[in-house]
């Protein structure tokens, strides 16, 4: 079965990768560079802290998930959810946000997580080609 | 990031910039030096945004102008924030420009 959001293909049961590695969507960093203001060290400091960070907050999310520590779980999303929209990865931020405000209540909360930490990590592959 | 992002609008604007990684150290701080405007989120580590703002207002007793950075969907704590002395707030993601805006507002009427 395809499942579809926004009509995108984001899954079927064909292949298990939400994206394949040409078409997932890329980092906008039009936000990032408005707040630069042509400061390229800023900028590079930027992503350097969101790819020193993101990894422990993506397992963090996904630890405290398995655990069952929602509150925990809160935190992380919601420490994670900027740093998305400062470095422009912002296809994981629906989900990430969704995350943050009903991990608790979901039942399909592992299918969200995947494919968020799967966006980031497209993401952050993406980030390091520009350091 | 949210607070590099910050220190990077308001210095290059002329403004001095001090932060604080969680609750704890906000008040350490805030016992420490006399600032003109504080600005502060209302998750953090330790005392989040709230107890902050409460121990400033009610056990410190400071005017100091205080602006509150959340996102909307924390609407109820905005709403106490204010209740609780708070003089603005800025929605995340914020735009350079309103920080700027909303600082030198907070600043001209001190």
């Amino acid at each position: 079965m395809t499942e579809y959001i926004d009509n995108k293909k984001i899954k079927s049961k064909e292949n298990d990768n939400f994206y394949n590695d040409t078409d997932y969507p890329h980092p906008d960093l039009t936000y990032l560079n408005a707040l630069a203001e042509g400061d390229e060290a800023f900028i590079k400091e930027m992503l350097t802290l969101f790819l020193d960070s993101a990894p422990a907050l993506t397992d963090s999310m996904r630890e405290s998930a398995r655990q069952g520590d929602f509150e925990k779980l809160h935190f992380s999303a919601h420490q994670l959810l900027p740093q998305l929209t400062f470095v422009g990865i912002l296809a994981a931020i629906p989900d990430v946000s969704k995350i943050e405000n009903e991990g608790k209540h979901m039942t399909d909360l592992s299918v969200y997580m995947e494919r968020a930490i799967k966006i980031i990590n497209y993401g952050m592959e993406d980030l390091k080609k520009m350091l | 990031m949210i607070i590099k992002a910050i220190e990077h609008k308001l210095k290059s604007e002329g403004h001095v910039v001090e932060y604080a990684l969680d609750g704890n150290q906000a008040i350490q701080k805030i016992h420490e030096t006399d600032y003109d405007l504080i600005m502060t989120d209302l998750l953090m580590p330790f005392i989040g945004g709230i107890e902050l703002i409460n121990t400033i207002r009610n056990e410190l007793h400071l005017e100091i102008p205080i602006i509150v950075l959340s996102t909307l969907s924390h609407e109820d704590s905005i709403i106490e924030a204010f209740k609780l002395g708070a003089d603005d707030y800025i929605t995340k993601p914020f735009s350079p420009n309103e920080v700027s805006i909303r600082v030198r507002r907070l600043l001209i009427k001190r």
